[in-house]
């Protein structure tokens, strides 16, 4: 069944379709929380994040949408709420970590860097890997951790108008690289 | 773009699966469970349901700005009425130090049909002085031979005598300290119709 019938059915209170859409996204919200917020807060945001799921779904319209991008909106904004309780210094920390845990390792070419690489968000960490280094960190600090484009600034002791400029060339260098490969696996 | 927005986002939305897949912190299986339990037990949140809550809440704000009004008219009033005292008692210190202090006890005379333009008068007394203040506004004039008395619990403490702005007081002297009052009001004499009263 499609995450979208199932957020239908948590939408009129089915228990064991909500289940289901838990054991689909509640793992990739509990890394995100475990490295963002600390291993501590962690259970306690992802039950958050899904209980909001449970509670919101109804306001989910597959006609504008499918599931996920609306799912990761709601955890994000969550996740970022209490990440706003840390220090920049820390949110800067945590996702530089997680940065280095996507692309350090997939960067290799061992066995089970190449197997991680199949299993999850292949085409896009390859499209990111293709960006310059400081072009791919602003992205990483604005998704994971929630920094604005001047908390990025004060945080790598970058001028703004430099990390403006990155976040633009990364978006746009990105937006490119995934119509390419879009066009490449339909063709 | 100050944030990422959220159709920015989306470009990023595999990221966090990807990020599963290397962290080395997995899910407690024992999450599973609790979440279950708590969505079952979470009360229905549903958009009718809010309804009841949307209109208590419009009914609190329009209560809060009418008691703001209120509460605006009330200090609007007082500094009226204390400016007018100022400027009638010009020297009298007694009337401050009783009206402007920490322990004093004020009694409010309201008309019986309040209003923006309805007379009212104000009592004040302190437990450490044996003078006691009455001040009023807007009192109509009157006929000729007409007064204006000032009743504390069924007793005439005396006359106020309004200027040609409807501002009277009266400064009177208890003759000991501790006085206190309960009821009050001004009257119309002769005929003694009430013009304000009130009570504490």
């Amino acid at each position: 069944m499609s995450d979208e019938e199932l957020a239908a059915r948590v939408a009129a209170r089915d228990l064991e379709a909500f289940a289901s859409l838990y054991d689909r996204y509640a793992p990739r919200v509990f890394a995100w929380a475990a490295h963002l917020l600390g291993r501590d807060d962690a259970e306690d945001a992802t039950q958050e994040v899904l209980l909001r799921l449970w509670d919101r779904a109804d306001r989910f319209d597959a006609r504008r949408g499918t599931f996920a991008p609306w799912f990761f909106a709601v955890a994000r904004h969550e996740l970022i709420a209490r990440a706003k309780k840390r220090t920049r210094e820390q949110r800067v920390l945590a996702t530089d970590e997680i940065e280095r845990l996507l692309f350090d390792r997939a960067g290799t070419a061992d066995t089970e860097a190449s197997a991680i690489a199949r299993v999850a968000g292949d085409e896009l960490l390859q499209a990111l890997g293709t960006l310059p280094v400081q072009q791919r960190r602003v992205l990483v600090l604005a998704y994971f951790g929630g920094l604005s484009q001047s908390e990025i600034a004060r945080g790598t002791s970058t001028p703004l108008g430099t990390v403006k400029k990155r976040t633009r060339l990364a978006l746009a260098k990105l937006r490119a690289a995934l119509r390419g490969s879009a066009g490449a696996g339909a063709g | 773009m100050e944030r990422v927005n959220d159709r920015d986002a989306e470009l990023l939305d595999g990221l966090p699966d990807a990020l599963a897949a290397r962290s080395p912190h997995a899910l407690p299986p024992a999450l599973r469970a609790r979440v279950l339990a708590a969505a079952a037990a979470r009360p229905l949140a549903r958009k009718g349901t809010l309804w009841p809550l949307a209109a208590a809440a419009v009914a609190a704000l329009i209560a809060l700005v009418a008691w703001n009004v209120q509460l605006q008219q009330a200090l609007a009033q007082d500094r009226s009425l204390l400016a007018q005292l100022r400027d009638a008692a010009n020297g009298q210190e007694t009337v401050f130090e009783i009206v402007d202090a920490p322990n004093t006890t004020k009694l409010m005379l309201r008309a019986p049909a309040p209003g923006p333009a309805a007379p009212y008068a104000k009592v004040y007394w302190r437990p450490d002085q044996t003078h006691v203040v009455a001040m009023a506004g807007r009192l109509p004039a009157l006929a000729a031979g007409g007064t204006y008395e000032l009743w504390l619990d069924q007793r005439r403490i005396g006359v106020i005598a309004p200027d040609e702005n409807g501002f009277g007081y009266l400064v009177f002297d208890t003759g000991s300290r501790g006085a206190s009052y309960r009821t009050g009001r001004v009257l119309v004499q002769p005929g003694g119709s009430v013009v304000v009263s009130g009570e504490r």
